[in-house]
Formats: C-alpha cells, sequence, structure tokens
C-alpha cells in the first residue's frame, strides 16, 4: 500500500483575511505565518519515517497505538526502494540454514508477534518484535512557521528519503491550500536540489490550482506529483477543498 | 469589540474525534473523519455522527487526554493591554500573539489551551471573553464544560 499525505483540515487564510479587513485590519499572507494551523494525516508511513517527525516537538501528533491496534487488523511495512526484493541475506537459526529476502524477514517478525499474542502474551509486549519498516498512521498539526522550519530541514538533500519525500509532498499540498502563506523556501536560497524542486513546485501548484478550485466543497483533490519531483518512492497527495 | 473571533478551522470537532479515534482504530484519521454515512463501510467502527463525536470528546475530557484537542486552531482580534497579553503567554506554550498597533493584538491558541483556561481557576475578563466564544467554534465542548455566553 503506498503511503498517503492528507491535508485534510487547514486554517481558512482568505476568510481569516476577509474577517480583518472588516475589523480594519490589514495583514499580508506573511503575517499569518504564527496564525493558524494545518492538519495532516499520514498513512502507511513506516515507523522510522514516524520517529523522525515526532522530533519536530512544537507540533501535535495523534498515532495509532501498537498496544490498542491488534498486529493481525493493522501489519504493513514499507521496503525501502534500496533493497532489492530478490537480494538474499544468509541466516542461521538453530542449525538451520536459511536465505530470506526483505519480505520473508517480515513474514517472520508477523508471524512471531501474531504468535505470542496466540499463546497469550500481551500486545503490548508482543509488539516489541515489530520492526521499523512496519507501517503506522498518524495524525499531525503545525502552525504555517513550524511547518516552513520542517520543509526547510527535511525537504534538503541530505535528509533521508523518506521523510523527505513526504516533505516534499506536505510542501505542495500547503502550497496548493494556502498560496498566500506559502512561498518558496528560505532553504532554496542556499541549496539548488531544493531550489529546482520549489521551482517543480511553482509548476505543479499552477497547472493544478484550477482543478482544486472546482473540486467540490469537503472533497479530496489528488496532487500528481510524479515524476516532476523525482520522489524515491509513491506518496499519494490530496488537499481537502473548502 | 474586545475578542472578536476571526478564524478557526470547519469542523475542528470532528477533526480531535478523528484523531483521537485513530489511536485505537486499524482505520487512519482521514478515513474516520469522513465516515459520515451507512454508504462507507470502516469494518468494526460506528458511524461518525454528531453522537459518535460528542461521545469520543466528553471521553477525552473525563481522561484529561487533552492532547487530541491541539489538532485546530482558534484566531482573535483582542484589545488588551500587555499585562493581559502576558498572561496569558505564560499560561501555555500554545499562545502565538501579534501586535497590530497599540492595544489590538492578534491571537492564536488551539481548543486544548481554552478547555485549560475554562477548566483553570483564573477568572480574568479576557480568559472568559476567549473562553465564551468555545459556544461558536466548538459547540459540543462548550456544552459539556457548560460554557456561558456571556459578551463583553
Amino acid at each position: 500500500m503506498a503511503s498517503k499525505a492528507i491535508l485534510f483540515s487547514y486554517t481558512n487564510y482568505p476568510e481569516l483575511t476577509r474577517n480583518l479587513e472588516k475589523a480594519g485590519v490589514k495583514l499580508g499572507g506573511e503575517n499569518m505565518l504564527r496564525h493558524g494551523s494545518l492538519t495532516f494525516d499520514l498513512q502507511g508511513i513506516s515507523r522510522a519515517a514516524s520517529h523522525q517527525i515526532v522530533r519536530h516537538r512544537i507540533a501535535s501528533f495523534s498515532q495509532q497505538s501498537q498496544r490498542y491496534v491488534r498486529v493481525t487488523r493493522s501489519y504493513g511495512y514499507l521496503k525501502p526502494p534500496g533493497i532489492p526484493q530478490d537480494l538474499k541475506i544468509p541466516v542461521e537459526i538453530q542449525g538451520h540454514k536459511l536465505d530470506l529476502n526483505f519480505t520473508d524477514v517480515m513474514d517472520l517478525t508477523r508471524q512471531a508477534e501474531e504468535g505470542l499474542v496466540a499463546k497469550g502474551i500481551k500486545a503490548e509486549d508482543s509488539r516489541y518484535l515489530r520492526p521499523n519498516a512496519a507501517t503506522t498512521n498518524i495524525v499531525m498539526s503545525m502552525s504555517p512557521r513550524q511547518l516552513i522550519h520542517f520543509f526547510n530541514l527535511r525537504c534538503a538533500p541530505d535528509a533521508q528519503w523518506e521523510i523527505r519525500d513526504l516533505a516534499w509532498s506536505m510542501y505542495a499540498a500547503v502550497r496548493l491550500a494556502a498560496p498566500k502563506v506559502f512561498g518558496p523556501l528560505p532553504a532554496a536560497e542556499e541549496s539548488d536540489y531544493i531550489k529546482k524542486r520549489v521551482s517543480v513546485v511553482d509548476d505543479l501548484v499552477r497547472k493544478n490550482e484550477d482543478g482544486f478550485s472546482k473540486t467540490p466543497a469537503g472533497e479530496l483533490f489528488q496532487l500528481d506529483l510524479q515524476p516532476s519531483l523525482e520522489l524515491v518512492h509513491p506518496v499519494k497527495t490530496f488537499v481537502r477543498h473548502y | 469589540m474586545r475578542v472578536r473571533l476571526v478564524g478557526y478551522e470547519p469542523d475542528l470537532e470532528r477533526v480531535c474525534a478523528a484523531a483521537m479515534r485513530s489511536c485505537y482504530s486499524p482505520h487512519p484519521g482521514y478515513e474516520l473523519f469522513t465516515h459520515t454515512s451507512q454508504d462507507k463501510v470502516l469494518d468494526g467502527e460506528k458511524i461518525f455522527d454528531t453522537e459518535r463525536i460528542g461521545g469520543l470528546l466528553k471521553r477525552a475530557l473525563e481522561l484529561g487526554h487533552y492532547d487530541i484537542l491541539e489538532h485546530n486552531s482558534i484566531t482573535w482580534l483582542v484589545e488588551a493591554d500587555e499585562k493581559e497579553i502576558l498572561f496569558l503567554m505564560e499560561s501555555s506554550k500554545f499562545f502565538e500573539t501579534s501586535q497590530i498597533d497599540e492595544h489590538r493584538w492578534l491571537i492564536t491558541t488551539n481548543l486544548r489551551v481554552l478547555v485549560e483556561l475554562a477548566r483553570g481557576t483564573n477568572d480574568l475578563p479576557l480568559t472568559k471573553d476567549l473562553v465564551a466564544t468555545l459556544n461558536e467554534a466548538a459547540p459540543i465542548i462548550a456544552s459539556a464544560l457548560a460554557i456561558p455566553t456571556t459578551k463583553s
């Protein structure tokens, strides 16, 4: 299952600006960076990525519990594209020599975790067998200022590929949802890599703003980022239209 | 005008309830958020109607599970002096303020902070006025906390 980034709740900045104008206050989008919030539902991302995401502490998170959601109902994993599907790893267990690929190891840990649960071990203990590749769902909210900080760090070429792909997906989403608040990334001034991709996002937003504005209220609009953003793995990107 | 509500996300109580439920469900937050009619089947999940949302939010209030109330923002234009603003900023890390002119401020915080202020012991007029706007932005929470609708 492909990872998804869904921007499903965010401040209606045009309305906020209008309400302020009615009260005689004129503020541009650049004055709104500390005000309002944007909420994403990140689905099917690895625990390896979610651990990095929650290090951005000035944000709010609600993450799927491994204690309360049974492994049999929630198990999935994300294979890094850098590990070939057919690459075999030689292992030796109890005198038996085996050649396992990545998928086999995932299957093994799932079977072991389910086996522990079947033997009456609590889910909170059995889940200690869950690998970093195991997928999770997390709802995340940040203010524009916090998001820009997140993008500056995580859109960079040296960021880890999964969180970098997610960061570019989220950046494209907020550019479409709140174009007056989010512009080019400050980090683009120091990095050609970021600068080039920001201009790709500029084009993507221009091409999609018409389709987005015609999306019925409350429905999701899908932004196709590939192949232009050259993501390492697919991230389906959606923005809810108000 | 002392406190004028100028912005909050639509459906913010449904967002918070979906975030809460997403911690305990195999289904992700957005799927729960949009599970509003029988047309869409989510295995093992109740329909996300007003009753369900109210039930989840009231449970969060009972448990003190306030973090789920952070998935939103509420913004006001406020007439206040610096001392009042300083009090707000000291009360929570979630207050963001911009000074417009000598007496006016743009203030943003989230539902969690308002609930904590509503349940707190301070009875400053500015706090009361901010909390009173819950009746518009978050009517289920306002009714659960019995927030008076008084305006200054």
